[in-house]
Formats: C-alpha cells, sequence, structure tokens
C-alpha cells in the first residue's frame, strides 16, 4: 500500500523530516508496503464486527436519542519507542505525585498558597474546591488514585501535557480492548516486534484500588451511573476484569456512617468505591438534592473514614484548566525537582495582561473554557471562521475568568486508514498513572486520532477515532 | 445573656414511611461567642455523628422500621458572650466563600444593584438597609428551593431569601460572605425564633448581617451551622422511602433563662 508522506513542518510518528521511515517503526511500514488493500479493507470490517459484538460503543452527547455508535478504531499503531516512553513514565509520575499533595496541601495546611505560589482565590473561590474536604484525612493522602493525563506530541518532537484528568477519567477500556484487536487480527505483527503488553491493566489497578483502603482485604465496588452513561462499557468491563461487582447508586445503602452492598446473602460492607459519578451525585444530602444516581448518606460515611472513594471527591480543582498552568511550580515547590515534562505556555484570560494579549492574537490561539471538557467550548483561532472569532471575542470580554488561551500546538501525524488511502492524521495520548502504595502504569495509553484531514479535534465525541499504542520494550 | 431553647420539629406522613436516613444540624458549638449548657437532640431511629467540612456537627440519623411519623426535638441552654465575631472560627481561608452556588448566583439585575456597593461595613450596611427595604418578609412566599434571583425578583420571601440574596450581592463584588442558620431570641415570644443570617467578610474579620433584622451585630443571635448556602447549613436534610405526603410542624421557642 502506498503511505503518504506527511506535511512539511509537522512531526510525524513515521517519518523523519527528510520522510525516512524512522527506524523504531521500520517493522510497521514494512508490513504496511506488503499488505494489500482488499485484505486491510477485509480486516477492518471484522474489526467492526468484532467492537459491534463486544458492545464497545460509545454515546455521543449532544446527538439525537443518544444512539450508541462505535468509536472509529484505525488499525495502524501508534509506536512510542523505549527510549520516549522512559521519559514520558518518569515524566508522567513526578506530575501525579505533585498533584496529589497538592490536593493533600489545598485540603490542610495550604502552605502552596501561603508561600504565595498560587493565589488564595484562585484555589478556593474554584467552583471545584469542595469544601467538604477539609481536614479529612485519607489513606495515603492520596486524591487521585487514577490519573489520565492528555499529551500532544509538539513538531519540536518533543511531549506536551495538554490537560490532567482527575476526576473520573475514562478511555483505559479501549487501550486495552484495541490491543486484543490487533492481537486477533493481526497476530503475526506481533510475534516480529517488542511491543510492550498492557494486559496487566486490571491487575494494577484492583491493587491500586485494595491499597486505597489500610484494610487488609477491603470489599472494592465499582460504582456507575448506569447503562445511559456514556462510559457505561467501561464501568462493566473494568469491574469484570477485576473480578469485582459493578454496583448503582440504589444497590448500596449507609448505615451508622458506614457503607453496605446488598447482597443475596445479606449486607455487605463496602470499603472502596471506585466511583464514576461526579462529586456533587455522591450523596443527595450533601451534593445536588436532586441525585437518584448516588447513595443518600454516603458523605458521612467517607467523611468518618469508614469507605474510600477513588478517586477523592474535590479532585477537580487541581485538573481545572485555571490551575493547570501552576502545575510545573507545584512540582518544584513539593518534590524540589525541575519538571519532566512541558507544559503548554497558557495566558490566563483571568489577568487583563493576558486577555490583552489573547484578544489581539485570536486568529493564532486556541481559547478553551478554563471549566470545559470534551472539546465543546473551544475556538481554534487558525481555522477558526471571522463570525466564530468575533463570538469568542465578545465571550471573552463578558467572563473573562472563565478562559484560558494556548498557541496553536502542531499535534503530531500518524499514518492512519481514510478513503484517499493511508494518511497522516493528528493524534493525541492519554496514558493512565495508578496511585497506590507506588505509582504504577502500563506501558501505553489511549491514543485518539482526528480522521477528518488537517483537524486537530481528537475527541471522540467530535468525530476523532482510536488506534493501539505500542510501547517498545527495547529501540532496535 | 442566659438562653433556654426548645425545638421540636414533628414530620407526619399520609401512610408510614418505610425507612430514612438525615443529616440534622441541631447542636450548636461553642464558641467565643456562645457556650453550650446541656444541649440535647431527640430523634427516633438509630443517630451516629459526623463534623462537615465547614466544622458544623451534624447528626446521621438512620431510621430501618416502619415509622408514622419523626420528630426531631432540640434544647439545651445557651449563653452568649456579647463578644463580637473575630478574625477567624472556620476552618477555610475566607475566599472559599467567594463562590456562587446555584442558590445564590447573580443574575443581571441582582448584578447592577450589588454595583452599587463597596467592600467596606458602612456600604454593607446599607446594601443590608436597602435590600430589606426591597424585599418585603413574606412567609409562604417562597420555599426553599428559591434562589436569590427568584427571590429577588419577586420581592418578597423569608430570611433564607434575604440571606441569599444579600451573599450573592457581596460575592459579586468580591466579598467573602457565608450563611448561618441558627436560632434567634426576641422579647416577642410569639415571634419564630429559627432564623437565618450572613456573615461577610471584611478588612480580616467577620461581621454579622441579619438583613431581616437589619442588625449588624449578633447579641441575641444562636449559631447552628455555617456553609455557603442553605444547603450547606440546613437544620434538616433527608430522603426516605414512602410515606406519601408530608406535613411539618415545628415549634421553636428561645427564652431568657432567669439569671443565677
Amino acid at each position: 500500500m502506498h503511505i503518504q508522506t506527511p506535511a512539511p513542518g509537522l512531526y510525524d510518528e513515521l517519518f523523519d523530516e527528510n520522510n525516512r521511515v524512522r527506524p523504531h517503526c521500520r517493522m510497521l511500514e514494512q508490513w504496511l508496503e506488503k499488505s494489500d488493500e482488499g485484505l486491510i479493507a477485509e480486516k477492518r470490517r471484522e474489526a467492526n464486527v468484532l467492537f459491534q459484538r463486544l458492545g464497545i460503543t460509545f454515546n455521543v452527547y449532544g446527538e439525537d436519542q443518544g444512539a450508541d455508535r462505535l468509536i472509529p478504531f484505525d488499525l495502524i499503531p501508534r509506536i512510542i519507542s523505549a527510549s520516549d516512553w522512559q521519559k514520558l513514565q518518569a515524566g508522567l509520575k513526578q506530575r501525579v505525585h505533585a498533584l496529589n499533595k497538592f490536593l493533600f496541601d489545598i485540603y490542610h495546611d495550604y502552605d502552596i498558597v501561603k508561600a504565595g505560589v498560587i493565589s488564595a482565590e484562585q484555589v478556593f473561590a474554584n467552583p471545584q474546591y469542595q469544601p467538604g474536604m477539609q481536614a479529612l484525612k485519607l489513606p495515603r493522602n492520596l486524591y487521585s488514585h487514577i490519573a489520565g493525563i492528555d499529551l500532544i506530541r509538539h513538531n519540536d518532537g518533543d511531549f506536551y501535557v495538554l490537560e490532567d484528568n482527575l476526576r473520573c477519567p475514562s478511555g483505559v477500556s479501549y487501550m486495552l480492548e484495541n490491543r486484543r484487536m490487533m492481537m486477533r487480527l493481526f497476530p503475526e505483527l506481533f510475534a516480529h516486534s517488542s511491543v510492550a503488553p498492557v494486559d496487566q491493566y486490571p491487575n494494577l489497578l484492583g491493587e491500586t484500588l485494595r491499597a486505597a483502603s489500610l484494610k487488609p482485604d477491603p470489599t472494592v465496588v465499582v460504582l456507575t451511573p448506569g447503562r445511559f452513561n456514556s462510559a457505561y462499557f467501561e464501568h462493566a468491563f473494568l469491574a469484570r476484569q477485576m473480578g469485582v461487582e459493578l454496583v448503582e447508586g440504589a444497590d448500596l445503602f449507609v448505615h451508622q456512617n458506614k457503607v453496605y452492598m446488598k447482597t443475596t446473602v445479606g449486607p455487605q460492607q463496602v470499603d472502596v468505591i471506585y466511583r464514576r459519578i461526579d462529586d456533587d451525585f455522591l450523596d443527595p444530602l450533601a451534593g445536588n438534592p436532586q441525585s437518584m444516581l448516588g447513595v443518600p448518606g454516603l458523605y458521612s460515611a467517607y467523611r468518618t473514614g469508614n469507605v474510600v472513594l477513588t478517586n477523592a471527591m474535590g479532585t477537580g480543582v487541581a485538573d481545572d484548566k485555571s490551575i493547570y498552568p501552576y502545575v510545573p511550580d507545584m512540582i518544584r515547590f513539593y518534590l524540589d525537582e525541575e519538571p519532566i515534562l512541558k507544559n503548554v505556555p497558557t495566558w490566563q484570560c483571568r489577568k487583563q495582561k493576558d486577555l490583552q494579549y489573547v484578544l489581539d492574537h485570536l486568529d493564532e490561539l486556541v481559547v478553551k473554557e478554563a471549566q470545559g471538557a470534551g472539546g465543546y467550548g473551544m475556538l481554534i483561532g487558525p481555522t477558526a471562521s471571522k463570525k466564530e472569532i468575533s463570538e469568542f471575542r465578545s465571550l471573552l470580554r463578558a467572563r473573562p475568568d472563565d478562559y484560558i488561551a494556548q498557541p496553536t500546538l502542531s499535534l503530531s501525524t500518524c499514518p492512519t486508514f481514510v478513503d484517499e488511502g493511508v494518511a497522516p492524521r493528528h493524534l493525541d495520548l492519554r496514558p493512565f498513572v495508578l496511585s497506590g502504595k507506588k505509582i504504577q502504569m502500563v506501558p501505553g495509553g489511549l491514543t485518539r486520532v482526528a480522521l477528518k484531514k488537517g483537524s486537530l479535534v481528537v475527541n471522540s465525541s467530535q468525530g476523532g477515532g482510536t488506534k493501539d499504542t505500542w510501547v517498545l520494550e527495547a529501540d532496535l | 445573656m442566659k438562653l433556654t431553647i426548645h425545638h421540636e420539629t414533628r414530620y407526619t406522613y399520609e401512610s408510614p414511611i418505610e425507612d430514612s436516613i438525615q443529616y440534622i444540624r441541631l447542636t450548636p458549638r461553642t464558641t467565643p461567642q456562645q457556650r453550650i449548657h446541656d444541649w440535647k437532640l431527640r430523634t427516633p431511629g438509630e443517630t451516629s455523628q459526623m463534623v462537615d467540612g465547614f466544622g458544623n456537627l451534624v447528626t446521621v440519623m438512620t431510621l430501618t422500621d416502619a415509622a408514622p411519623e419523626i420528630t426531631l426535638v432540640a434544647e439545651g441552654v445557651v449563653d452568649l458572650t456579647g463578644k463580637p465575631l473575630t478574625r477567624d472560627d472556620s476552618p477555610f481561608p475566607p475566599q472559599v466563600f467567594l463562590r456562587q452556588t446555584d442558590l445564590t448566583d447573580a443574575d443581571e439585575a441582582l448584578k447592577a444593584f450589588a454595583n452599587e456597593y463597596s467592600a467596606n461595613k458602612r456600604s454593607l450596611v446599607k446594601l443590608m438597609t436597602h435590600l430589606r427595604e426591597h424585599i418585603s418578609f413574606m412567609p409562604g412566599a417562597t420555599t426553599v428551593t428559591h434562589t436569590a434571583r427568584e427571590a429577588f425578583e419577586l420581592g418578597a420571601g423569608v430570611c433564607q431569601d434575604h440571606t441569599h440574596i444579600f451573599i450573592a450581592c457581596c460575592r459579586h463584588i468580591g466579598v467573602p460572605a457565608r450563611y448561618v442558620s441558627g436560632y434567634i431570641h426576641s422579647a416577642d415570644v410569639d415571634h419564630v425564633a429559627t432564623h437565618a443570617w450572613a456573615e461577610a467578610w471584611i478588612g480580616s474579620n467577620w461581621h454579622t448581617f441579619d438583613v431581616v433584622n437589619t442588625l449588624n451585630v449578633a447579641e441575641s443571635h444562636i449559631k447552628l451551622a455555617v456553609g455557603l448556602d442553605y444547603q450547606d447549613a440546613a437544620p434538616v436534610r433527608g430522603v426516605r422511602t414512602g410515606g406519601g405526603t408530608e406535613q411539618m410542624e415545628t415549634i421553636a421557642r428561645v427564652i431568657r433563662a432567669s439569671s443565677q
């Protein structure tokens, strides 16, 4: 098959700047070269049927009828060299370590605020700050046990952290299923390469969840909002893989500050809840009184130390886009280390000087809501229409505090099967970081790819697809 | 001033309820302003205790047997010391109370009203006075789910609404403000004794703003709980299974104890 070479000025995961195949990708390129289009088309159909049968579908918010839909899966893997991964892994562990220390600090002694690194208003007036977490003692002082960090590779070849997801990051089931799919469709590819396995993730997740409690053999459950949630498949999948119960709010109850699960042999006390429900919906007596998803009284059990929530309540304050610019300083402050991974330079529109710069350069910048997620409330200056830019100008003037802006980064590209053949498309990466007795990762993550030519929006809700992510055990 | 409090709340139901769980904030804490003697909270079912993030004492009541009614009785003796509010009795930096909530979020009308005032005590006292003139005290005009914007537009409400509106204005102009629920002693015995008021952070101290009574001292106020809004400080939040329609009766008396 013919592989289109990337546009100049971009970093491509397969080709270097002289359009030569990168050494660690040669095996993939040779496979593509000798694969015939008919066979690949056949395999793509097979993959679709298998995903449909497995039930890995995705509910798109804002779409009529909320119909289940497949996230497009691309057969060409994205390859990360062993040396790149070493650096990524060290950087991600460092970052999550500092973020957990920040969360502990802002719910206890506020050292970072007292030291003047970040203002009290930015931390405490943040809508994601949970007063109910004040002075709560958590085992191992851990808040975000499961973190998903979004990265992109810029045209300088370096990885940049785009966003930290410390609440209920999803997508790990795609990492696992994409790998299974590739091994099933192309076993010969794995025979000739040293791709690091990812299938130990459910074991590590189980280990992490058990380590969230100080009890010797804690009972762990996965709490889901139910089958209408877009990530329900993942909740069910992870519970099954770990061999723990998948429950909804109505399956649990609270008595005398303890949480119990209703079982056929009577109530069983629950020690750790891997909850995939937002803070405000966990307990109608503490958060949203209308919530039917949570468990009345859950907060009392949490507050008195009789149950552990993973992730903790109130982690959103640390992954808010307005706090993001301070993460490198957090690493210096708490760990006394230099950040290994780069942050994207960020203008905070709450600052008058930054706002003025952003208003003057709207056609060059990406503007995002400080609280947003999912790529909805976003302006991509270079590709936006005059009308879109002028709409954002008014939004920024009306509510500057709600926005941040960043330079338009050139997300790296990777060859992808599209209608016109094999062509470069932009992608990002979300690896998962687990914090328990120690910080652990599996070598891999979720690679999302923007299937539209030139598009930089990889969100599955906006027409993005996924790829298998290969981390090599050794570079050639 | 020594005060004796008797507060009884009775919920009756169409049919017996099957079970219920409630967070009850009816236990005052001892602070420099109030000393608590012999406080008792009587509830049916089983109870346990917690201290919430704001430092409020919360009784968690669980009821697992069918019950035709629930009666909560809180009573005790409190000594008000008359000391002014100080730097802080809250575990938080005051900036926590800058955040608007669904109940306090200000709309354009409220913002325009608030913009006339500034972050000093004299101006906020004026704000309180003008609000009280603007919003009449009218029991039954609003319910516990009314927001500050709705009550402001309606121009009527009860102490909870006056407090939410005042807090909404303060936060809009950058003054941290918090919601307080409690009791108030009034010479008029028939006066409703359960009450809500606001505290605002000015300079480096909290200050009382009892909007309904246009008072900026808490000389006859007993504090039960504080929070961002009513939801955080509500005396009772609960859910139940069964029971049909609920009726609530409440008696609250705060009487000056004979001095000894």
